[in-house]
């Protein structure tokens, strides 16, 4: 009987480590390239700048915002507000979640709230709550913390019921109390659930911070945009959107970065959802 | 296995309603239902005592919401359940408001189904291609990050007020968790199953359709189950900045008018129709890709 030594390619098997690094920021780059000169193509087909920034406006629109100093301006204000609605959010989601996990009566308390809200936006609370806490900070706060509280509380409880059995029945075999059980054993063991629902708070609030700032705010990445509309600033919205979408790329990576540094302890692992 | 986690409303790419084994947290327990620990009662009535328990909620929410409207005693700032649903049987009875509530599900049937079919379709040439899925992965975390809500005052300068630019919205919130969720399926096929294809002499195409793509599904289906509720999501936010009908129209409406009952209507008709929606999805779904699931249950 003879072996077949046909070779066979591996097409779909990937080795664990990916393709080299350099070839891997080689094709990131290769890949913003392509695209930025698509808006190129695309831009000067379109032909009125005015309405339809191609790159070289948009990047003359950002040495002027650089120069004068509105865009840190509206940068800083931005990410102090995603910051605050995203600990506060995090803080009582984590809270909530836990509660719902160890518990399958409060959990069943709690579904129907969560899934209800979580088809109506952030947006059409705007009018209810710009009655009830005006246009001031409170109210873009609150907004955000409505867009992460219930992310981080679901995916807390799903992590705390997902603790091993076999840990449970250990910490039951040497005599832990409940609370203790709870706290030394279910807490930790979620951790990587509760960071993963952070992450996704994370990209939520800087979503929402847009329409916060659509209540009206003095400085802000959302004013800019929503000023657009009525000033046709165009190059400026396109500034701003750029701006929010690399603010929101580098918070996201600089978060998987910080769970592969120190999650790891907990089971976190950032390769699930890279 | 332990259930992957619940990401109900992120576009977070790794997650799903089943996945790979991960071998961190492998328990030892045998596989099937979780045993009981809090004493002998049957999975039927605890699911009976679960939704018993879900009505419970709803009832106390709403008695506390009266009583909190009751004290506040301003319909303008905040009306009342009662006077809110009497809002909303008048939404549903007219026959104009009816016509907008009915635009507005058209648009999220229409930009849902656009949006995925795109996403699939993109995520599939990326998915074949390492170079390709590497090159271009970043670009779509770079658009994912950019709310659409944020696209409103581009689009409405180049498509016009009106279904164009609401359309490119709803694809534009469709679009990247179906690509995400896609690629991450497509490359998340056991690595015994597509040796084992190997194995048996099926090539690249072959064990494309019979191994890769099947494993993809329920990935698939989470990501566009995202999807579905962003375009809720955004078709609301589109209507309200840009449109001229809709229930976010009716809703930005009635706050210009003061008429809040109306605008409580408006936010319930989502939530509801959002959460209706969303379990014909899942129910629709798991019923016809079942096989995909092998044993495990499609939430």
């Amino acid at each position: 009987m003879s072996v077949s030594t046909r070779t066979v390619r591996p097409t779909l098997v990937r080795r664990p480590g990916g393709a080299p690094r350099w070839r891997r920021a080689l094709s990131i780059v290769g890949g913003f390239v392509a695209v930025v000169g698509l808006w190129w193509l695309a831009a000067s087909f379109y032909g009125m700048p005015m309405l339809f920034p191609g790159p070289p406006d948009v990047v003359t629109q950002f040495r002027l915002v650089l120069a004068d100093g509105s865009l840190a301006q509206a940068v800083s204000a931005s990410l102090g507000r995603v910051a605050a609605g995203l600990v506060l959010g995090s803080l009582l989601g984590t809270l909530l979640g836990l509660l719902s996990g160890s518990s399958r009566v409060l959990e069943a308390l709690l579904e129907p709230f969560i899934s209800f809200f979580r088809f109506i936006p952030p947006l059409a609370w705007f009018a209810p709550i710009l009655l009830w806490l005006g246009a001031g900070e409170p109210a873009k706060l609150t907004l955000i913390l409505y867009t992460t509280v219930f992310v981080v509380a679901v995916n807390t409880a799903a992590g705390v019921r997902a603790v091993p059995e076999n840990k449970l029945r250990m910490a039951a075999t040497f005599g832990a109390r409940p609370w203790q059980t709870f706290l030394l054993v279910r807490f930790p063991a979620s951790a990587a659930y509760i960071l993963a629902g952070i992450r996704i708070a994370l990209g939520n609030a800087f979503m929402t911070v847009v329409t916060a700032e659509m209540l009206g705010a003095p400085f802000g990445l959302g004013v800019i945009v929503t000023n657009g509309m009525a000033t046709t600033n165009i190059r400026g919205v396109f500034a701003a959107l750029i701006t929010l979408g690399a603010l929101g790329l580098i918070a996201d990576r600089l978060f998987v970065a910080l769970l592969r540094r120190f999650g790891t302890r907990f089971g976190a692992s950032p390769d699930v959802a890279r | 296995m332990t259930p992957a986690p619940t990401t109900d409303f992120g576009g977070q790419p790794g997650a799903a309603p089943t996945g790979v084994a991960d071998p961190t947290t492998t328990t030892g327990r045998p596989a099937g239902p979780r045993p009981r620990r809090h004493g002998p009662r049957s999975a039927a009535s605890w699911s009976r005592r679960r939704i018993g328990l879900n009505l419970l909620a709803v009832v106390v929410a709403i008695v506390v919401w009266h009583v909190a409207a009751l004290a506040k005693n301003n319909a303008l700032v905040f009306p009342t359940p009662v006077e809110s649903a009497r809002a909303l049987v008048e939404l549903v009875q007219d026959a104009d408001s009816r016509s907008e509530v009915l635009i507005t599900l058209w648009r999220v049937v229409v930009g849902f189904a656009l949006g995925s079919t795109l996403g699939i379709a993109i995520a599939s040439l990326l998915g074949s291609s390492r170079v390709a899925a590497d090159a271009l992965e970043p670009v779509v975390h770079f658009l994912r990050s950019i709310t659409p809500v944020a696209w409103i005052v581009p689009a409405t300068i180049w498509f016009g007020v009106g279904d164009a630019s609401m359309r490119f919205i709803v694809i534009y919130a469709t679009v990247f968790p179906v690509i995400l969720n896609t690629l991450t399926g497509m490359t998340q096929a056991a690595r015994n199953k597509t040796r084992m294809a190997r194995v048996f002499g099926a090539g690249r195409l072959r064990t494309y359709r019979s191994v890769v793509i099947p494993s993809a599904v329920p990935y698939v289906l989470t990501g566009m189950r995202l999807a579905l509720g962003y375009s809720f999501m955004s078709v609301i936010g589109a209507e309200m900045v840009a449109g001229s009908d809709g229930i976010g129209y009716l809703i930005y409406d009635a706050r210009l008018f003061f008429d809040t009952p109306t605008m409580f209507a408006g936010i319930l008709l989502i939530g509801a129709a959002g959460l209706a929606f969303d379990r014909v999805f899942v129910l629709a779904t798991a019923r016809i890709f079942r096989r995909f699931y092998c044993g495990q249950v499609a939430r």
